[in-house]
């Protein structure tokens, strides 16, 4: 009876403090608005779940480490680094880029820089040098030609039979005849951002192909914390302080200093969805997201719960040493949590880039600590070993009720912050006092 | 300094009855026991790191009853630990000075300070050592000095060093008996605790033997022989409390050859045959455990190498598990259990293959399985999924042996299986073992607790400053015979400290 009232007490007290939560914020509003009241309505709920769904697929993976006994304090960079090697990819249209050697934007601009050369050149009557850059700049129009002529023939195949004749897919298709007609015509000069650039598509593969690209890099970042804890015996916390701003650093190398803004064409439509406050099918009731985190929360609990990996995980974190002494491969063991824990900040990259349509180096910055705090909230030790998905869900839900409720009751970002903040303490000394009350 | 009637009790166990000590000034007087006889808790009474149950102390005519170790230090008993108490990272003179600084209008006295630090090392014969040098540059004996030195800073008339020569080179032993004798002839009391008789006739006047928390006599050392002395020490009766499980010796399982660790141990040899209980019997800090984790290859190899029938597994401690190997370790908190845990996950952690499908885990059959191991050694708990750390240490200690009998292992490693757990339940580990080598398994007992080596063994075998001195059948050897090998170094003339210092062996690991 005893042990069947403890093992739902797992359970219920992180949907209890949620619906406290909730209900509080529910309550005050209507008490305040009346009739207004927006907090408790489908459309806001809606919406907190899917502002939160990146935080959750995260905070599984900041479980999954804290529960081994580490922490991450590069998930956030990491996460940002995902988003823009995503965007970059979608901006770049890697999937063109791998069959071509090139895609249009870039030879646009290699054409670009080029004829200007040419033209200074000719300015200057520089005979010799623009001997030299005619038959240059003469293949770099072919060349670019060529390269609208395929994006021309792909976007006729994608054009639907019952596309509207002044539909988007038209539109482009005048636009890239007319761009190929000028880039043939010798001295046409050439725009520095032509304009029908907004107007070419991605390859249909690129999309596809950006998502790998964003996922490795997460599970990259991972697995070079992992390799740096394992080989160097580096603790968790400094060496992923290192990598923090490691990884910040590749990510503004990616996005040149500022930040990767892919065209609205270029971004797929279905990602648009992952990020939707309102599910295209009615029924789904929250965003595709939102229904990718809680697949992901499935997955990790049972992983945790029902697999030899998982229990490792927890022996890892109860204590190093047994894990040890019952021959459990502990290196092994660590370098798989953390890349596992990257794949799902490279998942959540999608979803974060999904909200945001740009990937911005910076956008991650102490993300990590919001991670961590879903994980203490939810009961997890920092000391290791334990640590619950449900509770991991629980505490991002409450973070992204906080702020929403916050918002709508009128209180300032700064009061939110300090009721966060104490939200944390109250919730792990409540988890002390309980494990001091029945040891 | 005299203490009366100290007690001090743990719980049920009693640490201390009714203890009687004596220090004048000017002496040094060696407090000897076995380990767990109730010295160390003895001396942090008297420094002030435990508070006595009840007894009386007295220091120089006044009483004394310390409230911590700042007022002990303050009253003027300074206690000088096994492992130094320094802050590597200071400076010789501010750890001399650490915690009762000069202090002149708020603010730091320098001069005022390094004035005593030089006074103090002065006095013991080390003036040449700079005051500025950082602590954590200086040899393990210089750092002693540095202890002894703030002792001496803060005015002590009463010093307590706790075996000061287990990790000294022989040359630095010599200078620190120099230095104890000039603080004698200075007229301080020093209490000296050590295992070593030889070190005990050399320095010490008097003597007093400690044994299951009492004083068993006091006397002269010069009048009293060393068989008398390790007579007092162990003398305890054997009691019927080792259940014999009839058992029959057969073929070799294991070759230990030559198997030296990082430090310890040192060129071990030995072989074990199944059914055989082979104890290891040595003091703390003669590479008993390092010898068995060595084993396990939980500490990795130097040289030498390990056979396990027949077979050479490669040195991780994965491949000795599958090759049939089981430990249980001497620290069930530290190492041998993930007490955050629960029964189950800590019984089948070195073994979840029978439970698992494609890596994931039938948690139902596992709890099965633990629920009857649960039963077989009479595991008390509400259920296979109650954490371990809500059990008693007993209990405790049940969980983790069940955890090697649940690998099934051909071979078991028990490094001091009985420490901290009641009788009854002692008893019942003794059967085990027992039955364990009546089953054909081969079992290494390595034990403080020289009755039960002596009564559960069929061989036994003592270590002393990592090297295996002696293999012998139990009925061979005597409790004075084992103690003497223990803690006198004539099976070794070389000091093996001094040898690491000299020449270290390459250091390499083997694939044996």
């Amino acid at each position: 009876m005893i042990g069947w009232l403890k093992s739902i007490s797992g359970v219920l007290g992180p949907l209890l403090a949620v619906t406290a939560v909730v209900a509080f914020f529910a309550l005050v509003d209507l008490a305040l608005h009346g009739d207004n009241a927006t907090f408790w309505s489908k459309q806001n709920l809606q919406s907190i779940s899917v502002q939160n769904a990146y935080v959750a697929i995260c905070a599984l993976g900041m479980l999954l480490i804290i529960i081994s006994g580490g922490i991450d304090l590069s998930a956030g960079a990491a996460l940002a680094l995902s988003a823009t090697v995503f965007a970059w990819g979608l901006r770049e249209d890697v999937a063109f880029l791998v069959a071509h050697g090139k895609n249009v934007a870039g030879a646009a601009t290699a054409l670009k820089s080029a004829d200007d050369q040419l033209r200074s050149a000719r300015d200057a009557n520089d005979v010799d040098r623009t001997k030299r850059l005619l038959p240059e700049v003469a293949r770099l129009r072919g060349e670019l030609a060529e390269l609208l002529q395929a994006k021309l023939s792909q976007l006729r195949s994608q054009l639907a039979p019952g596309d509207e004749p002044g539909g988007a897919g038209q539109r482009g298709i005048a636009e890239i005849k007319q761009a190929i007609l000028d880039v043939e015509i010798e001295n046409q000069p050439i725009a520095a951002n032509p304009a029908w650039l907004r107007f070419l598509p991605n390859s249909p593969a690129t999309a596809w192909l950006a998502i790998v690209m964003c996922v490795a890099t997460g599970v990259g970042c991972g697995l070079l914390n992992g390799i740096l804890i394992v080989t160097l015996r580096v603790v968790p916390f400094i060496a992923t302080l290192g990598t923090m701003t490691f990884f910040l650093g590749l990510a503004m190398i990616v996005a040149d200093e500022t930040s990767v803004r892919p065209s609205a064409l270029q971004i797929p439509s279905w990602l648009g969805e992952v990020a939707a406050v309102r599910p295209d099918p009615e029924w789904l009731l929250v965003s595709k997201g939102v229904w990718l985190a809680l697949l992901l929360a499935a997955l990790v609990a049972i992983l945790l719960r029902y697999s030899v990996f998982g229990r490792h995980v927890f022996a890892l974190g109860s204590n190093e040493a047994t894990a040890s002494l019952c021959g459990i491969n502990v290196p092994l063991v660590k370098i798989c949590v953390y890349a596992l824990a990257g794949l799902l900040v490279g998942i959540a990259a999608v979803c974060f880039f999904a909200r945001l349509n740009s990937g911005n180096p910076t956008a991650g910055t102490g993300l990590e600590l919001k991670f961590i705090a879903a994980v203490v909230i939810g009961g997890g030790s920092l000391s290791g070993g334990r640590g619950t998905v449900l509770g991991t869900l629980a505490g991002t839900v409450i973070m992204g009720v906080i702020a929403s409720g916050g918002t709508l009751l009128d209180l300032s970002n700064p009061t939110q912050y300090i009721a966060l903040g104490v939200i944390v303490i109250v919730a792990v000394a409540i988890d002390q006092l309980r494990k001091t009350r029945n040891p | 300094m005299k203490m009366e009637g100290v007690c001090k009790r743990f719980g049920a166990t009693h640490a201390l009855r009714d203890v009687a000590l004596e220090v004048r000034a000017g002496e040094i007087l060696a407090l000897i026991g076995e380990n767990g006889a109730g010295k160390s808790t003895l001396m942090k009474i008297l420094s002030g790191a435990l508070a006595a149950d009840s007894g009386k102390m007295m220091l120089t005519g006044h009483n004394y009853s310390p409230s911590g170790a700042h007022h002990a230090r303050v009253a003027g008993v300074a206690m000088i630990y096994q492992e130094l108490n320094l802050a590597p990272d200071l400076s010789v003179e501010d750890n001399i000075l650490l915690g009762q600084e000069c202090r002149q209008f708020g603010l730091l006295d320098r001069g005022a300070g390094r004035r005593i630090a030089k006074q103090a090392l002065a006095r013991l014969g080390h003036e040449r050592l700079a005051p500025q040098t950082f602590v954590g540059t200086l040899s393990v004996g210089m750092q002693q000095v540095v202890e002894i030195a703030r002792a001496l800073a803060s005015d002590a008339k009463v010093l307590i060093l706790d075996e000061p020569t287990s990790s000294l080179a022989r040359y630095d032993v010599d200078r620190l008996f120099d230095v104890l004798r000039t603080l004698r002839d200075n007229g301080l009391a020093i209490i000296y605790i050590s295992h070593f008789l030889e070190e005990i006739r050399r320095i010490c006047d008097r003597y007093t033997v400690l044994r299951d928390g009492r004083t068993i006599g006091s006397g002269s050392v010069r009048e009293t022989s060393d068989a008398q002395i390790i007579s007092m020490m162990v003398g305890r009766e054997i009691a019927q409390l080792f259940p014999k499980v009839p058992h029959k010796v057969g073929e070799p399982i294991v070759h230990v050859e030559n198997l030296c660790g990082r430090q310890l141990p040192v060129d071990v040899s030995f072989e074990l045959r199944r059914g055989e209980i082979l104890g290891i019997a040595g003091l703390v800090g003669a590479g008993r455990t390092e010898l068995i984790r060595t084993m396990f290859a939980l500490d990795s190899v130097r040289s030498g190498g390990i056979r396990i029938a027949g077979s050479r597994p490669p040195p991780s401690t994965r491949a000795r598990i599958r090759a049939g190997m089981g430990m249980v370790s001497e620290d069930r908190k530290r190492e041998g259990l993930a007490l955050s845990r629960s029964i189950a996950d800590n019984i089948t952690y070195n073994r979840m293959a029978p439970y698992t499908r494609a890596g994931f885990i039938n948690l139902r059959r596992r709890d099965a399985a633990a629920r009857e191991w649960m039963k077989r050694m009479a595991v008390k708990a509400s259920g296979p999924d109650q954490p371990v750390d809500q059990l008693s240490g007993g209990t405790q200690q049940k969980v983790a042996i069940a955890r090697v009998l649940h690998q099934d292992a051909d071979v078991l490693l028990f490094d001091e299986p009985t420490r901290g757990i009641d009788v009854g339940t002692k008893a019942e580990i003794y059967r085990l073992i027992g039955e364990l080598a009546a089953a054909g398994k081969a079992v290494i007992f390595v034990s403080s607790y020289l009755p039960e080596l002596l009564a559960m063994c069929d061989t036994l075998g003592v270590m002393s400053r990592g090297r295996l001195v002696a293999v012998r059948p139990v009925q061979d050897w005597t409790v004075e015979a084992v103690m003497a090998c223990a803690i006198t170094n004539d099976a070794i003339e070389t000091d093996t400290l001094e040898i690491r210092k000299t020449s270290p062996p390459p250091l390499k690991e083997t694939t044996t």
